[in-house]
């Protein structure tokens, strides 16, 4: 399928630009009081404080070749535009290149799931055998939004009730298709399809095109993305989603669900301790309550250290990583002072 | 005699050598007659009829037989008629056939088996009919007459049939060690030219124009005159291996920039392209690319299409085109590309030394890129018309007819894509909803 | 030529006006606009605005879809415009009307006709 994913990043832009004026967001997802798989307590407050998202967005680490790279758009190639520019203009060019990408890297919201619709508005028995089949009535008044439109549902029995979810999705999609969403599930989503999709490494184009069939709040979304989160998690191919919207989100999943002991040794392993710092401030940031979330150290490897000692679930193999990349940076030291040395330095 | 055979004629085999007889006391002609004549001569009360045996079909060889058949008289011939069919229509019917080997599959010894076989004398024996003969000589007869093409792989052809324009005749010759390695050479033109002199009057010699190139941005044209075509092309071939240019390739699909190039009046607009696009463009302009390495191009010709005026033209062009960084050099102003799948990246290609600040830019100055490249000439693009049935009252009722039928071929494919068959959901309940659907007592009939 | 799906009438103003079906679809497949329109007009003339769709086929869901724009509902009734009897039975099923009385017929009718053939299947 050709996905747009040019529309990909606009379709949660609307939950996006709320994410300053958070209460609002709040009321529409935050009225869940019960808890529903997947989240115990609700994400949102958290994932949409200007701390969280500055760290997530520092996580992503912008390649802008990545971002702008080649994408496969569905239609017929164009030979490229050239222009003349000056220094000004050029200049011009790549600051709006950085709101373009700012927009680009938006982390897809996450949020607590849905909880069901059972609302019955009327029961009236007397209309009971008036027809065999289920009326569903939508509301088409120009203008309002998907999320507020009236869909009411009179079943054979003669009950007026509110539209289930899955119903709700299906006649918003009939009278107000988005670009590329599905009516039904894409086969993609479902098993075996998905794991066949997530061993050849595939993860963006699941996580894009989960973007654009789900809402943010659909139980379905949250099982693709933690599935893909997973996968990740364990094939270690954290780099796969650097430089996308979804590096953020996925490290926001992995502290959210305190399994960030693979991805501290991966980072330890490829001598990032910068990245593994951040990474365990999110850590703290989203689970306040954990031992280590009072280390207070301004040094990088003591941070590190007391993350491994109180929190990680794999101290030995996190511990021996740290202590070699230790020797590693000794040697390394070593080796430059000699080489001073030999240059009379 | 056996070299008359036609099929009418297969009667007179039977008694080949009887063309002589006409009387019981005529001469016999052979000695296997003679033996025969003595048989017949002790039946006394034999009636013999004189029997002429000769006829219009074996006074004739089989030539003229079938030119009489097939052939076109000289008055037709001189009005063009039947030109090519003589070969395709006569068969050759002895083709296949053995002496002493017939319809009656008879064993004569000395003519179609040995006299003496081992210790015994082999006698005249029939045997069985063998039905394979007359199979096999059905079957060379039928491949006979049958009109083959000239066997060229598509590959190999040209513009046009077996013409040689638009052929590949391989690289140049190597010259002591110089090989032209991965060269390839194309013909464009192959024809007869003509020059009137004082002693030989009319004098005739083949002209050729070919192109030869590595693929790779190498490639060199050349003209050659010889008596033959062969001779022709390979002088043609080898001329242009020393008359080699260096043309860039941008990114080893396409030109640099568009522009326009022009010999005498032969005007060519060339655009560059993306990668996939193609060559939409002259044979010869197409030809020309395919051996330079050029894949992707649109070109339109404006003026006559003489093709040594084409080349020239477009080798002129190619030769001309500016690099980035020269363009950028002559501008003094930055060169960026902005690609549409990028997401429109404004990425500079090219930089100058030293860039111009705007307010050194004159107001007149053209900036924009393609007229610049242009040389400011415009492609004259035409308005294009919807057709002119879109008018008739035919086209009304042909799109109100697909009007219902214009998104079934998605419907199909996201049956298929779902189900893997086309079916409704209600095709559990009614299982004749479906397309071509048999009902069971129907299948019971086509059964029996 | 066909009309376009909504609008394109002449609006007269002291004509009266009908919030109605008209039957769109093909033979077998039948498929309804709920349109505001002169209540003299032909069921095929241009309508004054579509203001809705009914598909009376059930879908895979055993569902009938009903979409109704409100607000201009709301809108011509206020103004004086009748509504036809199978349109006011969908309004009252969906809760913006009372329940049309015929829609208590047809219920009850519906449920006597299913009635005895349940008393001879049972006994």
């Amino acid at each position: 399928m050709a996905l747009n994913m040019a529309r990909v990043w606009c379709r949660c832009s609307s939950y996006c630009i709320k994410k300053n004026n958070f209460p609002n967001v709040g009321v529409n997802f935050l009225h869940l009081s019960r808890s529903v798989a997947g989240y115990e307590r609700d994400p949102a407050p958290l994932f949409f404080s200007p701390d969280v998202q500055r760290i997530m967005r520092k996580m992503t680490k912008v390649d802008v070749k990545k971002v702008f790279r080649s994408r496969k758009l569905g239609e017929k190639l164009d030979a490229p535009e050239y222009k003349f520019l000056t220094s000004e203009e050029l200049e011009q060019y790549m600051k709006e290149t950085e709101k373009k990408v700012e927009e680009r890297l938006q982390v897809p919201p996450i949020v607590k799931e849905r909880e069901e619709i059972n609302e019955v508005l009327s029961v009236d028995r007397a209309l009971t055998g008036y027809d065999s089949a289920k009326f569903v009535f939508t509301d088409i008044t120009f203008g309002v939004p998907n999320k507020d439109r009236i869909i009411v549902v009179r079943e054979p029995d003669g009950t007026l009730r509110k539209a289930f979810w899955n119903e709700r999705f299906r006649m918003n999609q009939i009278y107000f298709p988005e670009p590329d969403r599905q009516l039904r599930t894409p086969h993609m989503f479902e098993e075996p399809y998905l794991t066949n999709v997530l061993d050849r490494g595939e993860y963006e184009f699941v996580l894009d095109r989960a973007c654009v069939q789900y809402e943010p709040n659909d139980p379905e979304y949250y099982r693709v993305t933690s599935t893909t989160y997973d996968h990740i998690e364990k094939e270690q191919m954290f780099d796969a989603l650097q430089s996308t919207r979804h590096f953020g989100a996925l490290a926001f999943y992995l502290c959210w669900n305190k399994q960030i002991d693979n991805f501290v040794l991966y980072y330890i392993q490829n001598d990032r301790i910068e990245d593994a710092v951040m990474l365990i401030q999110l850590f703290h940031l989203l689970n306040p309550e954990s031992k280590s979330a009072e280390t207070d150290s301004k040094d990088a490897l003591k941070f590190i250290q007391a993350y491994i000692s109180k929190d990680s679930s794999r101290k030995s193999v996190l511990e021996i990583a740290l202590q070699s990349f230790l020797e590693l940076q000794k040697q390394r030291q070593f080796v430059e002072e000699g080489i001073k040395k030999a240059h009379g330095m | 005699m056996w070299k008359n055979a036609v099929a009418l004629t297969q009667k007179i085999y039977l008694f080949p050598r009887c063309n002589g007889l006409r009387s019981i006391s005529g001469l016999p002609c052979s000695t296997s007659c003679r033996n025969s004549l003595n048989n017949i001569s002790r039946i006394r009360s034999i009636n013999i009829q004189p029997y002429r045996c000769t006829s219009f079909f074996n006074k004739l060889p089989a030539d003229h037989l079938w030119s009489g058949v097939t052939g076109v008289s000289n008055a037709g011939k001189k009005r063009g008629r039947g030109k090519g069919i003589g070969r395709k229509s006569s068969k050759d019917l002895n083709r296949g056939q053995v002496i002493g080997v017939g319809k009656a599959n008879i064993v004569w010894p000395g003519l179609n088996a040995p006299i003496i076989r081992g210790r015994e004398l082999v006698q005249q024996q029939q045997l069985p009919p063998d039905p394979e003969r007359e199979k096999k000589l059905e079957e060379i007869r039928n491949k006979m007459g049958v009109f083959k093409p000239l066997r060229l792989s598509p590959m190999e052809r040209g513009w046009s049939g077996s013409k040689m324009p638009g052929r590949s005749i391989g690289p140049p010759d190597s010259i002591g060690e110089d090989n032209f390695e991965g060269f390839d050479t194309k013909v464009l033109e192959l024809k007869l030219v003509v020059n009137m002199s004082g002693n030989f009057g009319r004098k005739r010699r083949v002209s050729s124009l070919v192109v030869t190139g590595n693929g790779n941005g190498l490639a060199g044209f050349a003209m050659g005159k010889a008596n033959d075509a062969k001779a022709s092309l390979r002088t043609a071939k080898n001329r242009a291996g020393q008359k080699l240019v260096f043309v860039d390739i941008y990114k080893n699909h396409t030109v640099y920039h568009d522009f326009f190039c022009q010999f005498g009046k032969t005007k060519i607009f060339v655009q560059k392209k993306p990668e996939g696009y193609g060559l939409h463009c002259h044979r010869a302009i197409k030809t020309m690319c395919e051996v330079i390495g050029i894949k992707d191009l649109h070109a339109k010709i404006e003026g006559p299409t003489n093709l040594g005026h084409i080349i020239k033209a477009f080798f002129l062009g190619l030769v001309q085109q500016k690099t980035h960084k020269a363009l950028a050099e002559e501008k003094k102003l930055h060169l960026v590309e902005f690609r549409k799948e990028n997401g429109n990246y404004p990425e500079v290609v090219a930089s100058p030394t030293k860039c111009r600040s705007p307010e050194e830019i004159p107001a007149e100055e053209v900036l924009d890129y393609t007229q610049y490249c242009m040389g400011n000439r415009i492609v004259l693009k035409k308005k294009k018309y919807p057709p002119f049935y879109t008018k008739l009252p035919f086209w009304t009722v042909c799109m109100k007819k697909k009007e219902n039928i214009r998104n079934h071929d998605k419907v199909r494919l996201h049956l298929m894509s779902e189900y893997g068959e086309i079916r409704s959901f209600l095709t559990d309940k009614y299982p004749e909803c479906k397309p071509f659907y048999k009902s069971p007592s129907e299948e019971v009939d086509a059964e029996n | 030529m066909p009309h376009p799906a909504s609008g394109g009438a002449q609006f007269l103003q002291h004509t009266r006006k009908i919030i109605r079906f008209t039957r769109k679809g093909c033979t077998n497949r039948p498929f309804y606009h709920i349109v505001v329109m002169e209540s003299f007009r032909d069921q095929q003339d241009p309508v004054i605005e579509q203001v809705g769709t009914y598909d009376p086929l059930p879908n895979q869901h055993n569902e009938k879809l009903v979409s109704l724009n409100l607000e201009r509902i709301r809108h011509w009734v206020g103004n004086g415009a009748d509504v036809s009897t199978p349109v006011a039975q969908l309004l009252g099923l969906c809760g913006f009307f009372p329940i049309h009385p015929r829609s208590y017929m047809t219920a009850w009718r519906n449920r006597r006709a299913q009635a005895p053939s349940e008393n001879n299947s049972s006994s």
